[in-house]
């Protein structure tokens, strides 16, 4: 099982990893098809919108590929590819196939990787107590008990 | 400061819900975007992603008021306010106080809720 979490989770930092750098050096083609998700397009590039997304797909790939802050990388590339899925599925949806697979991917290493994410969905999440004393002390508080 | 942090929650989640609630269902003055910004805005618009995003708001929203799932509501709101960031800084820098006092907030809330997300800072292996 352990390989199938490492090959997914190798695949997805690459194209990420490689999609990212191509927004800055354009060495894959990316069509978009006219109209409206063109439109788009243009307009996220000609703002700079596409250098902070390059530079988050970069990182959050980087993450993926070395192993190393993983949950990190998947936070990173979640909503980026919610949006993905987003835009194929009402702009340009020749590509949705392709983005519901790396969604699909995603999810599969946010499954692998839950222990980390456990935490945040607990309804009853409290805040910590700012002090450090009574930090200590609290350690048996119920959303304290993460490892 | 756990009262503080019971009014940045409650002072985060209202602004999302009411304009979350507006942009499902517009009910106010829509004013008149001009140049790239409203070029964006037509094309989100008319596509429903404000139908979609203002969903995420209004969950977002009576999360952080309810004080359940609080930490779901700021994994919600974190990208949506980096996009609202920088959709203020690159095409509307006129509005940008209001969605870095709530960008404050949501940094506020995720240090007051960080036993939450200290495991996504780990590097844990997979389970």
């Amino acid at each position: 099982m352990r390989i199938v979490v490492t090959g997914v989770r190798i695949l997805l930092g690459l194209v990420f990893f490689v999609f990212g750098l191509n927004i800055f050096f354009h060495f894959i083609p990316t069509p978009s098809p006219p109209g409206d998700a063109t439109t788009l397009m243009m307009l996220m590039f000609v703002h700079g919108w596409f250098k902070v997304i390059g530079t988050l797909e970069i990182l959050g790939g980087a993450m993926l590929l070395s192993g190393r802050l993983v949950p990190l990388g998947l936070t990173i590339l979640g909503p980026i590819l919610l949006i993905i899925v987003l835009f194929h599925s009402t702009l340009a949806p020749a590509g949705l196939a392709l983005a519901l697979f790396w969604m699909l991917m995603e999810l599969y290493l946010i499954y692998a990787y839950r222990s980390s994410f456990e935490p945040v969905l607990n309804p009853n999440a409290k805040p910590f107590d700012g002090l450090p004393s009574k930090k200590e002390k609290g350690a048996a508080a119920p959303d304290s008990v993460i490892e | 400061m756990k009262i503080v942090i019971v009014i940045v929650r409650v002072l985060l989640g209202l602004p999302f819900l009411f304009f979350g609630a507006n942009a499902i269902h517009p009910f106010l003055p829509m004013p008149p975007m001009t140049g790239d910004s409203g070029t964006l805005a037509t094309i989100m618009f008319q596509h429903g992603w404000f139908v979609f995003i203002g969903t995420l708001y209004v969950i977002a929203g009576v999360l952080l008021l309810a004080g359940r799932y609080v930490p779901v509501a700021l994994v919600l709101l974190g990208p949506i306010l980096v996009v609202i960031l920088l959709f203020h800084v690159t095409l509307s820098p006129k509005g940008l106080a209001f969605p870095i006092l709530l960008t404050v907030f949501e940094v506020f809330l995720i240090y007051a809720y960080w036993p939450a997300f200290r495991g996504i800072f780990s590097a844990n292996r997979p389970a």
